[in-house]
Parts: C-alpha cells; sequence; structure tokens
C-alpha cells in the first residue's frame, strides 16, 4: 500500500483512466477532463494570447484536439498533463503569432478589448494536486534570476522567438539562449528536488 | 569541440526548442539534430523529454482562470457532431498526427523524407506543414484504410496513416504512426491514382519509432485515390507491383 504522505495524490493515475475511457469515446470522461485541466489551459492561454475571445479560441481547439484524436497522447512520452498544457501552449503561441502576422498585413492595430486581468484566478477551485503543482512550479520561478525570468516569459508567454528577445532586450542572440537554458535547468533542479 | 562543449550547444538548441523560439539556421540545426542525434543519444533523448516536461509546468505559472460558462456547451455541440460512435478516424488520426508534430516529436521524421533534403528545406516543409495542418481552416485529412484486416480491439499501437491536403495547392502531407519496417529491401511507395491510372509520386522508410512523414508537391483534389504500396529496389518504380498496405478514396471537395 502506497505510504500516506499527507500530499495530494498525482493526478496522472486518473488522468490515465480518463484518457483511456476517452479512447472508448466516452463524452463524460471527456468533460471531467475538461473541467480538470480548461482553468489551467484557459488561465495560460489568456496569458499568451491576452485576448478573452482568442484564449477561448484555443482551448476550444486544444479540447476539440484531444476529443478527435486521443490516441495523440502517448503515456510513455510523459504525463497527461504535460500533454495538455503543451498542446494548449502550442496552440496558444501559434493563435498569438497568425494575429501579429494579421496585424502587420494589414498594418492596422488588432481590435482587442484591454488584456484580461489575472486576478479572476481567485475563483477558480482547481484538484488539489494541479494546484500544489502551481505552487511548487512558481517557487520554482522564484529560483531564478530576474533576467532568467525575463526571457522564460518574452519565449513562453510573449511567445517571441530567440532572434525577437534578443532584438527586445538588446543582448547577444548567444546570451539568450544561454540564459534559456540556465533557467530552465534551474526549475527542472527545483522541481526535482520537490519532486523526490 | 569537446563532447560536453556539443552538448551543451544541442541542450541549448532543445531548450529553445520546446520553447517553439527556434527560427532560421536553428530551426533547421534542431531539425537535424533530431533526426540524426536525438535519436540514439540517450542522454540527449532524457534531456528532451525533462524539457518538454518542463514546458507543460510552464503552464501553471499562469493562474487558472474559469473558462467562459458557454465554452463547455459550444464544444459539447461540436463534439456531439462528431460524437464518440461517429468520430470519424480521419479526423483522428489526422490530429493525431499534428499533435504529435505539435508537441515537437516532428523533427525525429525528417530523416524519413525522401522528398526533403536539406536542413533549408527542412525547415520550408515544417513550415509549410504547420501552415496546412493549423493555419487553414479548409485542409483536408483523409485516413488511409489498411490492407491487412484490422485487429480485433484497436491499440494505441496500430498502424496509421493519414494524408493532409488542401485543394488546389499543390502539397500533400503523408504522416503515419507506428507503421512497420518493410521486408529488408523494400520500401513503401505513394501513389495518386487518377481514373485509374496511378502516378508514383514518393518513397519512405519509417523511422526506427515508427514515424513517417513525408511531402508529395501534387493537389490531391485532383486525384481520386491514394495508394501506398510496398515496392522492392532503390528506384521509383512506374506501376504499382508490390503489395498495397493502405489506400483510400479522395472525397470531392463540396463546391458551394
Amino acid at each position: 500500500m502506497p505510504e500516506d504522505t499527507g500530499k495530494p495524490r498525482d493526478d496522472n493515475e486518473r488522468d490515465l483512466a480518463l484518457h483511456g475511457r476517452l479512447r472508448a469515446g466516452d463524452q463524460a470522461a471527456f468533460e471531467e477532463i475538461f473541467k480538470a485541466y480548461s482553468p489551467a489551459t484557459y488561465g495560460l492561454a489568456l496569458r499568451v494570447c491576452g485576448h478573452q475571445g482568442l484564449a477561448q479560441e484555443v482551448v476550444n481547439e486544444a479540447f476539440m484536439a484531444l476529443w478527435r484524436a486521443p490516441e495523440a497522447f502517448d503515456p510513455t512520452r510523459g504525463s497527461f498533463r504535460t500533454f495538455i498544457l503543451s498542446l494548449a501552449h502550442h496552440r496558444a503561441v501559434d493563435t498569438v503569432r497568425r494575429e501579429e502576422r494579421l496585424r502587420k498585413r494589414t498594418q492596422n492595430p488588432v481590435n482587442l478589448p484591454p488584456t484580461q486581468s489575472e486576478d479572476v484566478a481567485d475563483d477558480v477551485v482547481e484538484g488539489a494536486w494541479l494546484a500544489q503543482r502551481r505552487v511548487q512550479v512558481r517557487e520554482a520561478l522564484e529560483t531564478l534570476s530576474e533576467d532568467q525570468k525575463e526571457v522564460i516569459d518574452l519565449a513562453y508567454f510573449g511567445g517571441l522567438t530567440q532572434v525577437q528577445i534578443s532584438e527586445k532586450l538588446g543582448i547577444p542572440l548567444g546570451t539568450v539562449k544561454t540564459r534559456t537554458l540556465a533557467a530552465m535547468r534551474k526549475m527542472r533542479s527545483s522541481l526535482q528536488e520537490v519532486e523526490t | 569541440m569537446s563532447p560536453d562543449h556539443e552538448h551543451e550547444q544541442i541542450d541549448e538548441l532543445l531548450a529553445s526548442y520546446v520553447l517553439q523560439a527556434l527560427t532560421g539556421e536553428d530551426a533547421a540545426e534542431a531539425d537535424r539534430l533530431l533526426a540524426t542525434h536525438v535519436p540514439s543519444c540517450l542522454r540527449c533523448r532524457n534531456t528532451l523529454q525533462e524539457l518538454q516536461d518542463l514546458t507543460g509546468d510552464l503552464a501553471l505559472i499562469a493562474p487558472a482562470v474559469a473558462p467562459p460558462e458557454t465554452l463547455l456547451p459550444s464544444i459539447r455541440r461540436r463534439t456531439g457532431k462528431s460524437g464518440s460512435s461517429q468520430r470519424r478516424p480521419f479526423f483522428a488520426y489526422a490530429a493525431a498526427a499534428m499533435l504529435v508534430v505539435v508537441i515537437g516529436l516532428t523533427g525525429w521524421n525528417f530523416m524519413l523524407s525522401s522528398q526533403v533534403t536539406s536542413a533549408e528545406q527542412r525547415q520550408a516543409a515544417r513550415s509549410s506543414m504547420l501552415n496546412t495542418l493549423m493555419a487553414e481552416a479548409d485542409s483536408q485529412m483523409l485516413t488511409l484504410d489498411p490492407e491487412a484486416p484490422p485487429t480485433p480491439a484497436p491499440s494505441a499501437a496500430d498502424p496509421v496513416v493519414i494524408v493532409s491536403y488542401h485543394p488546389g495547392v499543390q502539397h500533400v502531407w503523408v504522416f503515419g504512426m507506428n507503421i512497420p519496417q518493410p521486408a529488408g529491401g523494400d520500401v513503401y511507395q505513394v501513389w495518386l491514382v487518377r481514373s485509374g491510372a496511378p502516378t508514383a509520386s514518393a518513397r519512405f522508410i519509417p523511422g526506427p519509432d515508427g514515424y513517417v512523414q513525408t511531402f508529395v508537391p501534387s493537389d490531391l483534389a485532383y486525384y481520386d485515390e491514394v495508394l501506398i504500396t510496398e515496392e522492392s529496389g532503390a528506384f521509383l518504380t512506374v506501376q504499382p507491383s508490390g503489395p498495397v498496405r493502405w489506400n483510400a478514396a479522395v472525397t470531392p471537395a463540396v463546391t458551394p
């Protein structure tokens, strides 16, 4: 019997069970997954896109992709959480870059409402494990220097390429690469410490 | 250059690769490494996995936000249209292939493409593919049916072949997952068929992980069937001579 550490249990076992049902076409399982991960994916999409409509589009498309192709998740390549959040992130970055291309093409500012405030997060009830992981990740982020946080923020949430980051910060491309790797290693190391 | 220094540079590329932050030569170099070095390097495979795991975690820095209450009903309507019992395999597998791409495994497949040889071409092809799959809402996708009888119970390990195309545009992507290696010396060959006349279009050999991604510079809407046969010999054959492994009829696009 697993030792009771008092910590919330990793959701991956539950996720794998839901995913198995989803593969069999179980819509109830799909909706359970949606309820578990839509606040995280929507929050992420909102942060990247800065626009509620685009964020809804991202979440909609990400979950529809999951519904249509649950086989795309391979449990041997990582957790379901990583899969669905990475999928949403990829969609969000793609969306924000598409909007940027459109804006440049039309030479007009995109007519978007102001960026969504982040304080709406307080009314979200997350699963205990995901909430705990969120705390761990934020603590890991705090171990980074401000310079390291900046490159991660620009790349991950800003959707900027390394070249764009280099230009924006006025630092050599090589420095961006080195700083990005150092930041990711440090975060990974911090998270591994709390995982053990 | 020492192996440690070389790996440090690879790590830098992989870190930005998983963040989708690479462009130009760096993106091409990452594709090359993912195709040639990473699959055979345990250290790099582990690094890539760890970095990909971290990109999932990074999402949690953003505050969770309850989506609008209208979102789930909206998705429900769409899932209802392609409900579980009616879920069309070609959508499923097309999206599956797409997801494989988007989570960063695409580079592994470029070594398989007989059409795409240089790093620059791979980069261009990758951009084209992403544009096709993700930006063009009217892209069509088609799942090829296996010639062999399906296994009694569908499994994640079953071979899947899909093609993605855009009517009116001369590009067809062929994706495969869990594709078995052809018999020794054989290759798979893609045929586009119009009015019973096959055109030899591409050849491929799956990667060690069974993934396939190859490009055919044709407009599939012009054809009425796609075939993949297993052929022997090193050269493109002009008529199918080996066994058909997968095939599908091309459904004409509905014009308004």
